[in-house]
């Protein structure tokens, strides 16, 4: 019991020195400095990333696919393909030269 | 006047930082330097290194925040203290054997000269050989488990094993170290003493 005991004790009282009282502060200007070496047009860069929404994946195609369901359904397809008459007359034309 | 940042949890500090806000790095570095520093020390065992490890881990995010993603780590703390060993354990690697105890015995004796603490420094210079001498993994669940107070399941995500695993491996390194104190006396001096 009493090995148990001075065992747990032993290791909870498992020593680590301080750290070094400025050590926060270091890491602090550390930061700031690695900031002001990033040249001025990658900063700018990053900048202008950080201000654009990008989109995940799956939210973008299924965004695509209703923008092409609407255009879709808008268009007139009578007006795309060739007119009734005009398909008449070919047929015609197709006769008589067999004839 | 900047607002105070420190009811900010460490996440939400964390999105600030993806967006290059220096304060918020400032309010994490404060709050958290001092408990990674303890976390780095506890494996490579010189004061100097753990800071340096702590400083790079933190220049690391502040560098490239977008490698924490909020969805896929849960906590901060937990997210982080995997980037602080994986930096200790490549430093503690780089290393020749026993340079880690070497370390510890020159802050024991730097440190504590007192002729009331010689006991305590031959028990603290027992405990660090017998933690030092650990294979790594042994090691970083002492440490993770015992010292930071992590779970069980947040110290095996941490090194990459199943939580049963940690478990075996607590228990290997816990038996590791009583039976190297055991060996090198220590517990058995304090028994005579108690007796």
């Amino acid at each position: 019991m009493n090995d148990n005991n001075d065992y747990n004790r032993l290791l909870n009282e498992r020593y680590v020195p301080a750290a070094s009282t400025n050590l926060s502060r270091r890491i602090i200007r550390a930061a700031a400095e690695k900031r002001k070496n990033i040249p001025v047009y990658q900063r700018m860069m990053e900048e202008i990333y950080m201000m654009l929404y990008v989109p995940q994946p799956a939210y973008a195609f299924a965004f695509m696919l209703v923008i092409g369901i609407i255009i879709g359904l808008q268009v007139n397809v009578d007006d795309s393909l060739i007119s009734a008459e005009d398909f008449f007359s070919f047929t015609q034309l197709e006769q008589e030269e067999w004839l | 006047m900047a607002q105070s940042l420190d009811h900010i949890d460490d996440e939400s500090l964390m999105e600030r930082i993806q967006s290059y806000d220096h304060q918020a790095f400032s309010t994490l570095v404060e709050r958290r330097a001092d408990m990674f520093y303890a976390a780095a020390y506890r494996i490579v065992m010189n004061k100097q290194e753990a800071e340096d490890i702590v400083q790079d881990a933190f220049l690391k995010i502040w560098e490239k925040p977008k490698i924490w993603k909020k969805g896929k780590a849960a906590k901060f703390t937990t997210w982080f203290y995997r980037i602080v060993t994986n930096m200790a354990v490549d430093n503690l690697r780089r290393k020749p054997n026993n340079t880690a105890i070497e370390n510890v015995n020159e802050v024991l004796k730097t440190d504590e000269t007192s002729d009331k603490n010689i006991l305590m420094q031959e028990e603290q210079q027992a405990l660090e050989e017998a933690i030092g001498n650990l294979p790594e993994k042994q090691l970083l669940a002492l440490n993770l488990c015992f010292y930071e107070g992590l779970s069980n399941k947040e110290a095996a995500t941490i090194i990459g094993v199943s939580v049963k695993a940690l478990e075996s491996l607590l228990m290997r390194a816990k038996f590791g170290v009583k039976d190297h104190l055991i060996r090198s006396k220590v517990l058995e001096n304090r028994e005579g003493e108690v007796a």
